[in-house]
């Protein structure tokens, strides 16, 4: 078979197909890890610059991801510590009183695209729970996200919990959402603040010396 | 002037005695309302619509519900889905999330335009004689219909992998807009100045999709919309929020008068382009912004602000000053105070 298929099928969003080859690559011998760093995080990236050029929107963006999904699905179970290590860890949701999850669910999957292991805490996520979440995870990476001005002060409030739990120096903390901003983000001492999913995925790889 | 020649005259683009304001949408949240009645120390909120000089007054006819499905407003709307929630996919019940064929779309009980009080739309526009009518002041969107029934994430996959379905909705919804809109403009006619529409197309760094896809699903039925709107005589504004330049041209291309709200922060929203591509196209509303000068400037840089939109939006006419989104609880009283009293003050010497 030719395994750059993989690659299309999930540039161009076509699950079954994915799903389909990825069996028969595995059927073939070749090593899960290989197909995820080989075609599928390569796919991903594609589908990420694509959206940044305004050739993919949303949609394109959201069928590649569920592709990807399904492949890795096959794959995650059967990869070793050997074999392919994540990029890095990230918890991630919406702050507390916000319940706005599109967006967190766009990083997440362009996350995930790029080879990272994301911990998803939903949406309306009280402090605590994101400072359980990096204590019980060992997580490298916290992204926060706030559809509303009325909600952007909670992500304060989870940077300061972050700092009493003695986590802060621990993690980076990248925040994002409508009404967010640089300023902002510098304003509460965030360590990154990103536009839009593809970009988030650039600044998380930034922070982490990755890129 | 009274307010309604003086919004008459600014949408076509004649000098008027000062830039017409609006509050956006008509009403503002609860708590702010309760702090400006407060503030001018009056009951009601009319008594707060005159204080701020408001020119447009928003008009709909009554639900008087009886329409499957039962609208537990806020947390359920006449079409059945959680509308508040729209961009929350985790939130309520989505009783579309899993259809998979034409006929459950088919089957789904869409509401009835016969739900509402339409001779209600003449009283209240009579009541407001002297001002602007907007009727229906109604938010009307296709796309954002079919997110709120059945998930936003999945409202957009669809578009690319079952077009059958998505255009069995756009039918249903279309229908009773169209409906809906007709019995609203024939129940009051010469009385209603504008009828609002909109939807949700756009993100704050472009469009949610391809103008492609605007155009294999939505110009259609959004046409026919504004066709009805305009054979009676009305305006057409659309509520469209967000990075939309690149669907201005399709909408003028179907009619729309009035672009709203003005996203300015949004990126290639530049007022200074827009009015200048547009603005014989088009008039403009909005713009005052509401996630940033509005909740977190001083009453100075909101009065700035307001200077800057009427220089640009308001040279020649064809600008309607409100803000660019729903006046939210947290924003200072002295600041949408300062955002009126500006709009007087230097809309009157600088048009």
């Amino acid at each position: 078979m030719e395994l750059r298929q993989i690659y299309e099928y999930t540039v161009s969003g076509n699950a079954p197909k994915v799903k389909e080859l990825t069996e028969q690559a595995l059927a073939e011998g070749v090593a899960p890890g290989e197909i995820i760093s080989k075609y599928l995080i390569p796919a991903m990236a594609e589908v990420g610059d694509r959206f940044e050029r305004n050739e993919f929107y949303v949609p394109e963006l959201l069928i590649a991801a569920r592709a990807m999904q399904g492949a890795l699905a096959i794959l995650k179970p059967l990869l070793t510590d050997t074999d392919l290590k994540p990029a890095g860890k990230v918890v991630i949701g919406t702050v507390k009183g916000d319940l706005h999850d599109i967006g967190k669910n766009l990083v997440s999957m362009m996350l995930q695209g790029a080879g990272f292991e994301i911990v998803d805490l939903g949406v309306d996520v009280p402090p605590e729970k994101f400072v359980d979440a990096v204590k019980q995870s060992k997580a490298d990476v916290v992204a926060l996200s706030a559809l509303l001005t009325t909600t952007m002060p909670s992500m304060k409030t989870t940077i300061d919990a972050l700092q009493a739990a003695g986590l802060r120096e621990r993690v980076k903390v990248v925040i994002g959402g409508a009404p967010v901003t640089q300023r902002y983000a510098d304003e509460i001492g965030a360590d990154g603040y990103a536009p839009d999913a593809n970009s988030a995925v650039r600044r998380t790889r930034q922070l982490l010396g990755l890129a | 002037m009274t307010p309604k020649e003086r919004v008459l005259a600014a949408l076509n683009r004649c000098a008027t005695d000062r830039v017409p304001v609006d509050i956006f949408h008509g009403g503002m949240y609860p708590e702010l309302e309760l702090r400006l009645k407060a503030h001018f120390g009056v009951l009601d909120s009319e008594a707060v619509r005159l204080a701020l000089g408001q020119d447009l007054r928003w008009v709909c006819p009554i639900y008087l519900s009886g329409g499957p499905p039962a609208a537990e407003w806020p947390t359920r709307s006449y079409f059945g889905g959680p509308f508040l929630a729209t961009y929350a996919d985790g939130v309520g019940e989505r009783p579309l999330r899993n259809v998979s064929t034409v006929a459950e779309v088919e089957r789904y009980p869409w509401p009835s335009p016969d739900a509402f009080d339409y001779a209600s739309v003449a009283t209240l526009a009579q009541t407001y004689r002297g001002y602007a009518i907007v009727a229906p002041g109604e938010w009307a969107p296709i796309f954002c219909r079919i997110s709120e029934l059945c998930g936003m994430e999945r409202a957009m996959t669809m578009l690319v992998q079952e077009p059958a379905i998505v255009d069995a909705m756009v039918e249903h919804i279309t229908d009773f807009y169209l409906e809906y809109y007709r019995r609203v403009l024939d129940a009051a006619p010469g009385l209603i100045d504008i009828a609002q529409t909109g939807d949700d197309l756009a993100g704050q760094k472009g469009l949610l999709f391809s103008v492609g896809t605007f155009r294999r699903y939505f110009k259609k039925p959004l046409g026919r919309l504004f066709e009805l709107i305009k054979s009676r005589g009305v305006r057409v504004m659309f509520h469209i929020c967000g990075a939309v330049q690149d669907l201005v041209p399709d909408l003028i291309d179907i009619g729309l008068d009035i672009l709203m709200p003005l996203q300015f922060s949004a990126v290639g929203m530049d007022p200074r382009t827009l009015k200048a591509e547009y603005g014989r196209h088009l008039c403009f509303y909005g713009g005052i912004d509401v996630q940033h000068t509005l909740p977190h400037g001083t009453p100075e840089e909101v009065r700035a602000e307001v200077r800057e939109r009427i220089d640009i939006l308001g040279s020649g006419g064809g600008y309607i000053l409100a803000s660019s989104h729903g006046l939210l609880d947290e924003v200072p009283t002295a600041n949408v105070l300062a955002m009126y009293e500006e709009a007087r003050r230097y809309g009157c010497s600088h048009l």
